[in-house]
């Protein structure tokens, strides 16, 4: 390609909390083209969108825009740039109507007042023009809309503006075969007007279909670049993602356990109010199980439900032995023996409160109170010794969560599971933004537990650990398990195959 | 300059203002620092402090309650109402009637504004508006627009004039309840859980806490005692009054706040909301004694919420 890129960034740098999240990444779209972006969860793809959109500062690298130096600095110096992007979360206001979200922000006026007239005719022609299998009322709310509608909905608000580079994020995460095809014929006409399309996707097929170019990206690092369209399959692809190997002596050794030993959860078809459909596994002392997945694959899902946290439907839930499945929620499973650890860790804390309240919140009417009132020398005591087992900074008791870092604060939350001397530790993406060294303190933390007779849930993102510190891997894809690999069999391009949802046909190994 | 200035109210509090306060009113006002006069102010402080104490608990919780005046006012009315209505001869009986029946009813608007808030999932704004409005009609129509007369001997000198040793019963009787609610705050888990609602809703319902039951209770015992000062005040002005504790409101979230307690919740203490308590009455104190009118009176205090919610969020961000 001789011309002028559209957008070309160079040597893309972002770090949050001295953690490297994209490292020198180099990307550019040329007019006409399709250039696919294509990661795991975590491999910074999104963040990488965010900068382009001015969500997010680089801490290091250039931008140029048809081949002029520019410095990204918010949101609406990128739309007047001409990038114009549709998140992931679609980016709609639910109380408003379509056409107020079509025009938010750019609405048409006819004398200073609203021109609702000429809103409504634009949008319904565009409508039209997608030739669509129903009817999107413009004036109906969104909330009304169904998923596949709502998704139709920001593309179109996005295809209303004037743009030179089109950037799309999983956009047909709701589609059905029908609304793809449309996108597809829609992107093609755009590529004819000359403008340049960035398409995030984690489906090989759609990639196959559409891309020009694919970029991998992982751990956010650029792995690999596929320059003919006739090149991009699955068996390309998936050798980009597997060049970086992660060093499996960062994890303690996973030894074989009793497989005689007690069952501790026993999840039998179990379905749930948010979709997870006909679960089944099980757990049993001293293992670590993990459970992997893309991120909409409901991961998450199996971890609130096991405390409490889901509307269960129907299905069975067992942990030692007694059926739990009637009016769960985090207080019984704490009885149960079952402490949680959710994915956003702020979630969990009381930022303004102390560390000790933070450490003992769970067990301090049960553990530490004698007819209410709380034993306040033997909470300070249990609480020293976690600081000091877990080593916490700063170690001073009464200090403000607000006051740690996000190792140190997760380091707290694991405190409140030993000292409810939980038996069954649900884990999800807890060394997601936690520098290197903790995220070793914790891989031994956690063999720690499995080994003293405890068992562990660890819902992660990240291969390396599922591949390294577990003894039985869960595969989530669609909100249904569609494999469970032992150790001794799994590894790295397996894991990724069924993360991804790949057939079983075509399994390479 | 900037800095300085925010670690020395950060560490420090208002203390300095308050300190500040009082060595102006004692050059200004004769007699300041006598005992006589130093029970007058603690007597007047108490109504203040107690009710600021019940609208605390709701702050902790991350709500507040705005109907705390209305509710001074209807307890008011049905205490004074029960004590005259001669449905005993005995006039002690008559009298712990009165009570009860005020704080009954003060407690019962504290629980429905805690379930509508914490069950239903209504805004405490437009829940305590709403009750606010039902209290201070219900008071008015109960009393037929005037004050209740008649209230019984033992009420007014127990509760009104009576002191021991010099001291007002009104201020033992508040320094009784602050040690209890210090107690139960500090020393028992039910501080804890109050703390950590407000402080995160969603950390607490991990941890397996009730946050409805809590929010429910934080809210009920503001309003008893909402009840407990409309019981108190009555005794001193010696009748119901269908329009008592009208600035009460505003004046409680001032001291709240002044004291310590965030709006949002999460952090607030029962030394802080007295002193908040001290330092709104003497400053009303002071007003009261430069003659200073009782519409320019509410317009300070407005001034003081807004300066200090202001600096509240300015210093701790």
């Amino acid at each position: 390609m001789h011309t002028t890129p559209l957008l070309s960034a160079r040597s893309i740098t972002k770090k949050f909390y001295g953690i490297t999240v994209l490292d020198n990444v180099d990307f550019d779209i040329y007019p006409g083209e399709v250039h696919a972006l294509f990661g795991e969860n975590g491999a910074g793809k999104s963040t990488f969108i965010k900068i382009l959109c001015g969500g997010y500062l680089p801490n290091g690298g250039e931008i140029h825009i048809e081949g002029t130096g520019v410095e990204i600095k918010n949101p609406s110096q990128t739309r007047s740039l001409g990038i114009i992007a549709v998140q992931q979360d679609f980016g709609l206001v639910p109380q408003l109507s379509v056409v107020d979200n079509l025009y938010l922000g750019r609405e048409l006026k006819r004398h200073h007042l609203l021109d609702r007239k000429s809103m409504i005719r634009q949008a319904e022609d565009l409508f039209e023009s997608l030739n669509l299998s129903f009817k999107i009322g413009a004036d109906e709310k969104v909330n009304n809309l169904t998923m596949a509608e709502q998704q139709i909905v920001a593309i179109a608000k996005a295809l209303l503006q004037p743009m030179k580079v089109l950037i799309l994020d999983e956009p047909t995460s709701s589609f059905t075969h029908r609304e793809t095809e449309m996108l597809f014929s829609r992107i093609t006409d755009l590529k004819k007007r000359g403008i340049g399309i960035i398409y995030i996707s984690h489906v090989v097929d759609e990639l196959k279909a559409i891309a020009d170019r694919v970029t991998v990206l992982v751990d956010g690092k650029v792995m690999g670049a596929i320059d003919k369209s006739t090149d991009i399959t699955k068996d390309n692809l998936l050798k980009a993602m597997l060049k970086s190997k992660k060093s499996s002596e960062d994890f303690p050794e996973v030894t074989d356990i009793d497989s005689s030993g007690p069952t501790l959860v026993d999840v039998n078809h179990l379905w749930t109010k948010s979709g997870l459909q006909d679960i089944s596994f099980h757990l049993k002392k001293g293992e670590i199980l993990g459970i992997a997945g893309l991120p909409d694959s409901g991961k998450s899902l199996v971890g609130r439900a096991l405390y409490g946290l889901e509307e269960i439907e129907k299905g069975d839930l067992r942990v030692k032995g007694k059926n739990t499945v009637n009016k769960f929620n985090p207080s019984k499973a704490l009885r149960h023996g079952i402490v949680y650890f959710p994915p956003e860790k702020l979630d969990a804390i009381a930022l303004c409160r102390s560390i000790k309240e933070n450490q003992t919140l769970p067990v301090i009417k049960d553990k530490f109170s004698r007819m209410g009132f709380i034993k306040k020398g033997e909470e300070v005591n249990n609480c020293l010794e976690q600081i000091e087992r877990l080593s916490i900074k700063p170690n001073d008791l009464e200090r403000s969560m607000r006051f740690l870092s996000g190792g140190n604060q997760q380091k707290v939350l694991f405190s409140r599971g030993l000292l409810k001397e939980a038996e069954i530790f649900v884990f999800d993406d807890i060394t997601r933004g936690i520098d290197i060294a903790s995220k070793i303190e914790f891989y031994k933390l956690v063999e720690q537990l499995a080994n003293k007779g405890g068992a562990v849930i660890y819902i992660s993102s990240e291969a390396s650990e599922l591949l390294n510190l577990c003894h039985r891997v869960v595969i989530l894809y669609d909100k249904k398990i569609i494999n469970v690999i032992d150790h001794k069999h799994i590894s790295r391009g397996k894991l990724l195959h069924y993360i991804l949802g790949l057939k079983e046909d075509e399994e390479k190994n | 300059m900037q800095k300085v200035g925010e670690k020395l109210i950060r560490r420090s509090g208002f203390l300095p203002l308050l300190v500040l306060l009082l060595l102006i009113s004692g050059s200004f006002i004769p007699n300041f620092f006598t005992f006589q006069n130093g029970m007058n102010v603690l007597r007047q402080t108490t109504y203040l402090a107690i009710i600021t104490i019940g609208e605390m608990l709701v702050f902790l919780v991350g709500g507040f309650d705005l109907a705390i005046g209305a509710v001074v006012a209807l307890t008011s009315i049905v205490a004074a109402l029960v004590m005259t209505s001669g449905i005993s001869e005995s006039s002690l009986v008559l009298t712990v009637l009165g009570i009860l029946g005020g704080l009954a009813v003060a407690t019962l608007v504290g629980l429905v504004n805690g379930l509508t808030v914490a069950v239903i999932r209504v805004a405490p704004f437009i829940v305590t508006v709403a009750t606010m409005g039902i209290s201070s009609g219900l008071a008015l129509h109960l009393a037929g627009g005037t004050p209740v007369w008649g209230l019984t001997k033992p009420f007014i000198a127990i509760f009104g004039t009576g002191s021991f040793y010099g001291v007002p019963n009104v201020v033992l009787i508040a320094v009784i309840v602050s040690i209890i609610m210090y107690l139960l705050l500090n020393m028992t888990y039910l501080g804890r859980y109050l703390w950590a609602i407000g402080g995160n809703e969603n950390s607490a319902l991990l941890s397996g806490i009730n946050t409805r039951k809590y929010t429910v209770l934080a809210y009920t015992l503001c309003g008893f005692f909402s009840g407990f000062t409309g019981v108190l005040l009555t005794a001193r002005v010696g009748a119901g009054e269908p329009v008592l504790g009208g600035g009460l409101m505003l004046q409680a979230m001032a001291a709240a706040v002044i004291g310590g307690t965030k709006v949002g919740g999460g952090e607030g203490n029962i030394p802080g909301a007295l002193l908040g308590a001290l330092f709104i009455t003497l400053v009303g104190n002071a007003m009261n004694l430069a003659n200073i009118g009782s519409y320019i009176q509410l317009i300070v205090m407005g001034c003081l919420l807004m300066f200090a919610i202001i600096s509240d969020r300015y210093v701790r961000r």
